[in-house]
């Protein structure tokens, strides 16, 4: 019998990892480097990075461990 | 402004005291636990990772390569958003198996020493420029503050501090396991302190240059070519190379691990810190473009690494520049202290113990001690000796690269780890070897010899900076190592052990232990662990075990001496490594491989596997899972008391109805052999699984002054894999006490209705004597007799008063059958019982005209219960007067025994009523189903015949036609349980 599944904390870091890659070490990376984008353009993308971590470590912090 | 180098020596002294206190407070739990063992503290000692190459070098790394100094925390970002799916195992494999270093758990994996000692050895070899490179650090940022030309002396002395806090913070315990409550606190303070230093510095920098933030806007609207000189190394340089390097560096360097996962408190640390190291990183690095871009304003006439001190000289503030040097300090001591500690460990683990091997020394925790202080110390003295060896001329940032590569040879490694389990340690050592060489050439000897071996293997064009040249040779060696990796081990194969290690890192299940142990109980652990590591350490190590496991040094139940085994082996592998531990348990703790192991146990142990894993079962196994654990609830649920006897008599299984009934509960049970349970249900479980009999009726048990009665049966339980049966058998205890109440009371009852019954015919039978007597007393008062008619008179009375006093005693005999019916079988003639039963049923007015034949022989003997038998027979001839009462014919009741040869007793009474209609002869032996008119008969009687007779191992046959009834009795002679039992199985058959 098919189950729905709901995705699990390793699933969602790996999915947010791809995001990281696709930030910080993509041709999406070059491009917006070559834009003139303001200095502190990585610390902004950084910081979405890590609120995202906080909350799938929020959703993770109800699994057991 | 400058310092005196004296007055700085002082100050630099003063904070590591600092350090020393905190640590100390700490220890000695003066700080309240919420603080000590909050998750933000474990969060602020990861900042280990941020050393003086972070803290003076990221600005000097910016001003040549740009954004590119970012990669070494992005990498590190990109790290903890894995925690799910990377760290988090690692942590689970490190607390499980008490894994102490990154050494510790590649030998685990690959249960090999030559990978523990080839990953200590590049660990070494990449972390002593390290250590080198914050000696220098210090030194040079001394030199910065003073001008002085030689800052050697407080070089040394930085050293010997940091080495004395290591070895008094790092060195308490015998395991690196152990949690140093008072080192994280120091790191985590001084994380701390590098962070307020940092902004602050940044802070001031950006005010004094600029005039504040919007000023800094204003400054590079005005020259573009600022941020463009951030951005272009980024597009062009190793960006994604050093992201690689930075993403291993974040948990496989030494001190990094270490805290990670040595110094976690709780998993869900684990889980603040992904986000939160990451943060702390983020602010650390927000401070760097101000101060650069300040630099190139105020021209500090620093270079680039000390742009951080330069800045606070200018300012003139002599406190703002002590602190930012106390950064400096913080970021050199927490990474010495904590790379130490780990590298000794691993150092002792893999390169010293193994060529020593254990010695049952007197006091081996502290020689433990004393080797790990020594390693300690060697590890830190050897970082002092690259110091001063090493050419000091390249920037901060290449020394830190070097490490870092170092580190990132392990990533195929950790890949393989988690993920790959057909790795083996063959394929691991050949990638390792691949890419380190690589390494070894192409970053390592070139500072160290002064040639550059880059040119020669034309990986990188000469004259490339040092960023561009880590971008080659990190592509080159992880490339080499992964091929190798992968290679190798297709073309080799894993031994058996290496099989279930890998089972174990992925989560999955290794194979089920085989065999008992020879060692029968903790006292015997003690013994044979004794000849390795002395008594007193043995007894210790097996006595935290027994603590942990929660057992009790009698403990013999093997499942429980299993995970002992397991657990020792932990505890040992935290102090020694794994594969010392591993080796120590397997030839000292041995497992008698010649016994097999029930496979009942096994299913248990898989079971308590299940629960306890938390891989997630899909698919066809998922559901598998939830089909076994719907059986197993049947049983769990089942109103029966179901206990499984595995191979050796132990018990496998005790569901709750049966642990409700014994009073004992399961834990108490499971792994214990039947005789060990207290009685009486030890000795009664024991006896019935050694008997021939699969069941037992009504065993009667005293629990709380009070009777109880349970019946047994028992199967023995087919092997499936196997065509014959196990030896695993499964008992059932079925609490009958109710039923047997509800019986007494019922046949108490039909009792008394029986003797309401007989009442008439009890007042004629006692009128008929109390008449005579009566007579004769009145021919004593009015007749003038002799005394020989006196005497004859007097017989005659005392005659009539016997025969009243029969009626009274069987009246009273069978009123109170009920009441000592559970006295114990004794032999009973049946004759004689007949007798009794007929004396009473003539008692009846309905029965006095029927004629009774008594052909039983007298030897005609069971074992019984004599008055329960008596009332079988009242019954019985009660029933048939009554069917002879309306028939035409003088009523004959006829009893009589058949020898059938078949080992029964039999008896047959035979009426000549009117039988019993055939619509309802099936059901004569149900409770209350009569054929009597209402208010002449309960129904109870037959079933009650039916109940007593089983009870003494008989059966009931009933025959019935228009010419009268037949029931026949069968009886076995000799004990009644047993008897009961075959009869029982004969009916079921």
């Amino acid at each position: 019998m098919a189950q729905f599944q709901e995705t699990g904390p390793g699933g969602l870091s790996v999915l947010l990892f791809l995001l990281g890659l696709l930030f910080l070490a993509s041709p999406f990376t070059t491009w917006w480097m070559s834009t003139g984008a303001p200095w502190y353009t990585v610390w902004v993308l950084w910081a979405v990075l890590i609120g995202l971590s906080g909350a799938l470590a929020r959703r993770s912090g109800h699994h057991d461990v | 402004m400058t310092f005196d180098l004296g007055v700085l020596t002082a100050i630099a002294v003063g904070y590591l005291l600092l350090l020393f206190l905190i640590a100390y407070v700490t220890d000695r739990r003066w700080l309240p636990t919420w603080l000590t063992r909050n998750p933000f503290v474990y969060v602020l000692s990861l900042g280990v990772y941020a050393t003086t190459w972070s803290y003076y070098g990221s600005v000097g790394f910016a001003q040549y390569q740009g954004l590119n100094f970012l990669t070494i925390y992005l990498g590190v970002t990109l790290a903890f958003v894995l925690t799910p799916v990377l760290l988090m195992p690692i942590l689970r494999l490190t607390r499980t198996y008490q894994l102490t270093s990154v050494a510790d758990l590649f030998a685990f994996r690959f249960n090999s020493q030559p990978v523990g000692v080839l990953v200590t050895l590049l660990m070494l070899a990449g972390v002593l420029p390290y250590i080198a490179l914050q000696i220098r650090a210090v030194a040079e940022s001394t030199q910065v503050l003073t001008r002085e030309s030689s800052p050697d002396v407080l070089a040394f002395w930085f050293v010997v501090l940091v080495t004395v806090f290591t070895i008094i913070f790092g060195a308490r315990h015998v395991s690196p396991r152990e949690h140093h409550d008072g080192l994280v606190a120091a790191i985590a303070f001084e994380s701390l302190m590098k962070l307020v230093a940092l902004l602050l510095v940044a802070g001031v920098a950006m005010y004094m240059a600029f005039g504040g933030p919007v000023g800094m806007q204003q400054w590079l609207a005005a020259h573009p070519e600022q941020v463009e000189a951030l951005y272009a190394p980024a597009r062009e340089g190793p960006w994604a190379s050093l992201l690689v390097l930075a993403f291993a560096a974040a948990f496989l360097l030494p001190r990094q691990f270490h805290m990670l996962f040595a110094e976690n408190q709780a998993p869900g640390h684990l889980n603040v810190a992904s986000w939160a190291f990451p943060l702390f990183l983020l602010l650390l690095t927000l401070a760097v473009p101000p101060i650069l871009w300040a630099a190139q304003v105020l021209e500090p006439g620093t270079p680039g690494d000390y742009h951080v001190l330069g800045i606070p000289l200018m300012s003139g503030w002599p406190s703002l520049a002590l602190l930012a040097y106390l950064g400096g300090i913080s970021a050199a001591s927490a990474m010495i202290v904590v790379s130490t500690l780990a590298i000794s460990s691993m150092t002792l683990n893999h390169l010293v113990l193994p060529l020593a091997g254990p010695q049952p020394h007197r006091d081996f925790y502290g020689a433990l001690r004393w080797a790990r202080r020594v390693a300690m110390v060697a590890v830190i003295a050897a970082g002092y000796g690259f110091y001063r060896i090493l050419e000091p001329t390249s920037g901060l940032v290449g020394w830190g690269l070097i490490s870092f590569l170092a580190m990132a040879q392990l990533l195929p490694g950790i890949v393989g780890l988690l993920f790959w389990p057909r790795a083996t340690s063959h394929g691991f050592i050949a990638g390792l070897l691949g890419g380190a060489s690589v390494w070894v050439f192409t970053v390592l000897l070139p500072p160290v010899t002064g040639d550059s071996t880059l040119a020669w293997l034309g990986l990188t064009a000469a004259g490339d900076g040092p960023a561009e040249a880590y971008q080659s040779s990190t592509f080159w060696s992880l490339s080499l190592n992964a091929l190798l990796f992968v290679t190798v081990s297709l073309l080799s194969r894993p031994d058996e052990q290496e099989r279930e290690a890998a089972a174990a890192c992925r989560d999955l299940n290794p194979s089920l232990p085989v065999g008992d142990l020879q060692a029968r109980s903790p006292k015997q652990f003690v013994k044979r662990l004794a000849t390795v590591m002395g008594k007193d350490a043995a007894r210790k190590e097996v006595d935290k075990a027994v603590r942990e496991l929660g057992l009790s040094w009698d403990e013999r139940r093997p499942n429980h001496l299993h995970g002992l085994r397991a657990q020792i082996e932990r505890n040992i592998s935290g102090m020694m490594g794994p594969v010392l531990a591993r080796m120590i348990v397997d030839e000292r703790l041995q497992l008698d491989k010649e016994s097999r192991t029930a496979l009942a146990q096994n299913v248990r142990l898989i079971e308590d596997r299940l629960e306890t894993s938390r891989t997630r079962l899909r698919g066809l196994a998922a559901e598998l899972d939830r089909l076994r654990r719907y059986h197993r609830q049947i049983i769990e649920d089942l109103p029966l008391g179901v206990c499984a006897v595995a191979q050796g008599g132990r018990l496998v299984r005790w569901n709750p109805a049966i642990a409700e009934l014994t009073g004992i509960p399961m834990s108490d049970v499971i792994g214990r052999r039947l005789d060990e349970l207290p009685g009486p249900w030890g000795m009664l479980l024991a006896s019935f699984l050694e008997s021939d009999a699969n069941h037992w009726h009504r065993q009667e048990i005293h629990t709380d002054d009070r009777a109880r009665w349970y019946s047994l049966h028992k199967a023995t339980i087919e092997d499936p894999g196997l065509t014959s049966r196990s030896d695993d058998t499964v008992l059932l205890v079925e609490d009958l006490t109710e039923v047997s109440l509800l019986e007494q009371e019922l046949a108490h009852s039909e009792r008394l209705a029986s003797i309401g019954r007989l009442a008439a015919g009890v007042a004629h039978e006692i009128g008929n004597p109390v008449t005579g007597i009566s007579c004769l007393a009145q021919e004593l008062r009015d007749e003038d007799t002799d005394r020989e008619r006196e005497q004859a008179i007097a017989e005659e009375v005392l005659h009539q008063a016997q025969r009243i006093n029969n009626i009274v005693q069987s009246l009273v005999r069978y009123a109170h059958g009920g009441a000592d019916s559970q006295q114990p079988p004794e032999p009973v003639r049946l004759r004689e019982t007949v007798d009794e039963a007929t004396r009473l049923t003539t008692l009846s007015r309905r029965a006095r005209f029927v004629r009774f034949d008594n052909d039983l022989p007298e030897t005609l003997t069971v074992t019984g219960n004599p008055q329960q038998l008596v009332q079988v027979f009242v019954n019985l001839f009660s029933n048939a007067a009554d069917a002879c009462a309306d028939h035409a014919d003088e009523g004959i009741i006829r009893v009589t025994s058949v020898d059938r040869g078949d080992g029964w007793l039999t008896v047959q009474v035979r009426d000549n009523g009117e039988g019993i209609p055939a619509d309802v002869l099936d059901q004569v032996l149900e409770p209350f189903v009569t054929t009597k008119q209402p208010g002449h008969g309960t129904g109870l009687g037959l079933p009650l015949v039916y109940n007593i007779v089983r009870e003494h191992g008989g059966e009931v046959l009933i025959d019935s036609d228009h010419e009268g009834t037949c029931i026949t009795l069968r009886f076995r002679p000799g004990e009644p349980h047993a008897a009961a039992a075959d009869t029982v199985r004969e009916q079921a058959g």
